[in-house]
């Protein structure tokens, strides 16, 4: 760029120069020109003077035209002229050439003047004279022609040396700019660089020339600038960055639409609330962004009016979203703020509290009502009969044992959710585990009328586990196995490797579980079969869930309904 | 009206029938809920909420009749809208089965037989979905989506089927039940015809960018054997 520059101050030196030396070679060109005729002139009209004053005695003597030529070409030897002498009527009389006309003759009579003409035709310079005798008669002509190459040599000489400084000043002017430019640059140059550098969001590491003479007071300005704009940027850069960072990052969707609807902003947030693309979707209306209409008519109210709020369950997924929509009235004259919060979760754990509370009320209330019932009835009378009365106090214990039992989980569910529970690591071997549980186990099922089997591979590698939790989560998991499997039906302990896994399962030929609530089964409280899982207190899963998964391992259960159900859990290898 | 502001009434009635759309999903979903929680007074708000379905509708129809009238429309202008006139009366319509799943509702909440929710709720979202994505390809004009589309009505259809056979099975074994039997087949029916009816708005959307009427073969079993036959 800043070679155009250059040039642009470069090319009218150039043009003055070149027209400069155009102009004075003409001007000398045509003043020797004329110089040179006057000289030319004055030499033949001189030579003439004499030549008329020698040929006069010839005229009019009987021999006249042989001693004319005779004298013609003595002149023409010893001056290097031609000579030719002619009558009034512009016949020849004599010439130098032989009795031949010279090359050149044209109107003499009428080209002369005061008896005299001088005229320069194809290199050859013509005088011609009137010849007058004693008595001023005119008797003839002469004429004298002489070579005017010389003359015309010259001016091609002036135009070949003007030519030759011209060519030889432009290539020292061009060279002097190349290179003693390219080392010295204008401080006109370098101010010029730094703007453009600075047009590109350069602001550091600027050159500006040290002594820009008459542009000092610019380049001081434009060094200010430079200063003043780099801190402003700098400001501006490291706030955007905050706040990009804070949108970035929070777990809220913002949206900015502009006045006519458009989607201006929308970070990660709202992108993944609604799942959306951003790149596809700036620019694009809102209405086909958000496709919720209840959001848009929101959106329309706040744009027209004043902040807005309110809370909507969406969508195919039951979305529930805390929206908030606000005009930017004077910060972005017309735009609109959409704040979106995704409370679906935190609803749903609500949902999971209040279950949680209202099972647990239901599941005290249960032995605590009979309990009540057992009391008045021995208050009522039943102490007198001593056989009842000790059935009825048998029952109250049992129903103690149950409370206490609902009370000594709930704690132990609470320890272990909330990790207090120390767990005592040891390398075992799986059979090792899996063993105990059969064994205590094993007359449970037979009273059931079930068939435990046991299926372990001793050259299993050991796993890293607290040896009595996991046999009680066993035992939990074939406990229910009994409860839910028919007589006749078949429970089986079992354990594999799966990379760096042992997966630990129990299957039994029992009701199996609805697909609707396999999922749930490992959840507080959660009984598929209220029927069937009567006596349990409905948190045997949930706890054996925890104390697998605070072993690093995960649970899982697959079932076919009416076929048998199987519960899983791994446990990382030791 | 100069064309950019044609254009730009056009990309706002293009709105509104996405708003409209929404309105219409949203209905189903909610009408599906209410028959699954057998909320009686939420089925009355699906039901009140029908006639802000169809006053949009009216709205939009009546802003398409006055661009009609002062534009004098031409080519993919008159096309498209003249397809929001038919796509619109298809939103409505389904709005009206959405509308006739609440009425159900009410009817059948104090029931205490069976609803066969999770094949009627699988339906309502493959419904819904599709018609979500039909929109989508109108707005967009995109031919691909709407020759894709109209092929996941097989799936509804199956799970029709599905419902249509328990429920002829259970009102053979149980007559008691063949009021209540009934109003679940209206149920999957609405559904079923609401997806249908998605496939129209996918054939305006070609109508639109190519300018050819044509209906989308869908492929129906029973006619396919037939014709084997």
């Amino acid at each position: 760029m800043h070679r155009q520059l250059r040039w642009k101050v470069l090319l009218p030196f150039l043009i003055i120069f070149v027209l400069i030396i155009t102009i004075l070679s003409l001007v000398i060109a045509a003043d020797l020109h004329d110089r040179r005729a006057r000289y030319l002139q004055d030499q033949l009209s001189n030579t003439a003077q004499l030549i008329e004053i020698q040929a006069r005695p010839y005229y009019g003597a009987p021999d006249q035209a042989s001693q004319l030529e005779a004298y013609a070409k003595q002149l023409s030897e010893t001056l290097n002229i031609e000579v030719a002498f002619l009558n009034m009527d512009e016949s020849l009389v004599a010439s130098s050439n032989s009795g031949e006309a010279p090359s050149t003759i044209f109107g003499l009579t009428s080209a002369l003047t005061e008896g005299q003409a001088f005229a320069i035709v194809e290199n050859t310079a013509v005088y011609t004279k009137v010849i007058q005798d004693s008595e001023s008669n005119e008797v003839g002509l002469l004429q004298v022609q002489s070579s005017a190459d010389l003359f015309s040599d010259s001016t091609a000489a002036i135009f070949r040396y003007m030519i030759s400084i011209l060519l030889i000043g432009l290539t020292a002017m061009i060279v002097v700019a190349l290179i003693v430019k390219d080392r010295q640059q204008l401080p006109a140059e370098k101010l010029t660089i730094a703007a453009q550098e600075m047009s590109f969001g350069h602001f550091s590491g600027l050159d500006f020339p040290e002594k820009a003479g008459e542009l000092n007071d610019l380049s001081q300005a434009l060094q200010d600038i430079t200063q003043n704009l780099g801190k402003q940027i700098e400001t501006l850069t490291s706030e955007r960055g905050m706040l990009s960072a804070v949108l970035n990052q929070m777990t809220d969707g913002v949206i900015i639409t502009d006045s006519e609807g458009r989607v201006k902003l929308l970070n990660p947030a709202a992108e993944r609330i609604f799942q959306i693309n951003q790149n596809k979707e700036l620019e694009r209306s809102i209405v086909e962004v958000l496709r919720y209409h209840q959001l848009v008519e929101l959106w329309r109210m706040a744009k027209d009016g004043d902040r807005q709020s309110t809370m909507l369950e969406i969508g195919p997924n039951h979305m529930f979203l805390q929206v908030v929509g606000i005009p930017l009235k004077a910060l972005l004259p017309g735009s609109t703020l959409l704040l979106i919060q995704d409370l679906t979760q935190l609803r749903r754990l609500e949902t999971v509290r209040r279950d949680f509370i209202s099972n647990v009320s239901h599941e005290l209330r249960t032995p605590l009502a009979s309990m009540k019932a057992l009391a008045e009835t021995l208050q009522e009378g039943a102490l007198e009969d001593p056989p009842a009365a000790r059935r009825f106090i048998l029952r109250m214990e049992t129903e103690i044992d149950n409370l206490t039992q609902l009370v000594n989980e709930l704690l132990e569910l609470s320890k272990i959710e909330s990790g207090k529970v120390p767990l005592s690591f040891h390398r075992i071997q799986p059979c090792e585990l899996l063993q105990p549980a059969f064994e205590r186990m094993a007359l449970q099922a037979e009273r059931a009328g079930l068939k435990l089997t046991l299926n372990c591979q001793p050259d299993l590698p050991a796993v890293f586990a607290d040896p009595n939790r996991i046999t009680q989560v066993l035992i939990n998991l074939v406990h229910n196995a009994i409860k839910f499997t028919p007589p006749d039906g078949e429970i089986s302990l079992n354990a594999y490797q799966d990379g760096e896994q042992i997966v630990f399962f129990v299957k039994d030929s029992g009701v199996g579980i609805a697909r609707k609530d396999l999922g749930r089964i490992f959840e507080r409280f959660y009984k598929a079969d209220r029927a069937r899982a009567g006596g349990g207190t409905g948190l045997g899963l949930s706890i054996s869930r925890h104390m697998i998964e605070s072993h690093g391992g995960y649970i899982w259960a697959e079932s076919d309904e009416g076929v048998g159900s199987t519960f899983y859990f791994s446990l990382p290898i030791a | 009206m100069p064309r950019q502001t044609l254009d730009r009434e056009i990309h706002h009635l293009q709105d509104e029938v996405l708003l409209l759309g929404s309105m219409v999903e949203q209905a189903m979903l909610n009408a599906i809920d209410t028959l699954k929680q057998r909320d009686k007074k939420a089925a009355r708000l699906v039901y009140l909420d029908d006639e802000r379905i169809n006053e949009k509708r009216y709205a939009i129809e009546n802003r398409v009749l006055i661009l009609f009238a002062t534009q004098q429309p031409i080519a993919h202008d008159l096309r498209l809208l003249a397809a929001i006139l038919e796509v619109i009366t298809e939103l409505e319509r389904m709005g009206d089965y959405a509308k006739g799943i609440a009425k159900i509702t009410v009817r059948i909440s104090d029931d205490e037989t069976p609803i066969p929710i999770r094949e009627i709720t699988r339906m309502g979202d493959l419904a819904v979905s599709m018609l979500h994505r039909a929109l989508s390809a109108f707005i967009n004009e995109d031919v691909n989506m709407a020759y894709r589309i109209p092929k996941e009505d097989d799936l509804v259809d199956d799970l029709y089927n599905q419902v249509y056979h328990k429920n002829v099975n259970a009102m053979i074994a149980n007559p008691e039940i063949i009021d209540h039997s009934s109003y679940i087949m209206w149920v999957v029916h609405n559904i079923e015809r609401m997806a249908d009816r998605v496939t129209n708005i996918c054939e305006r959307t070609i109508f639109i960018a190519t300018g050819e009427l044509l209906e989308i073969d869908i492929s129906d079993d029973e006619w396919a054997d037939e014709d084997e036959n």
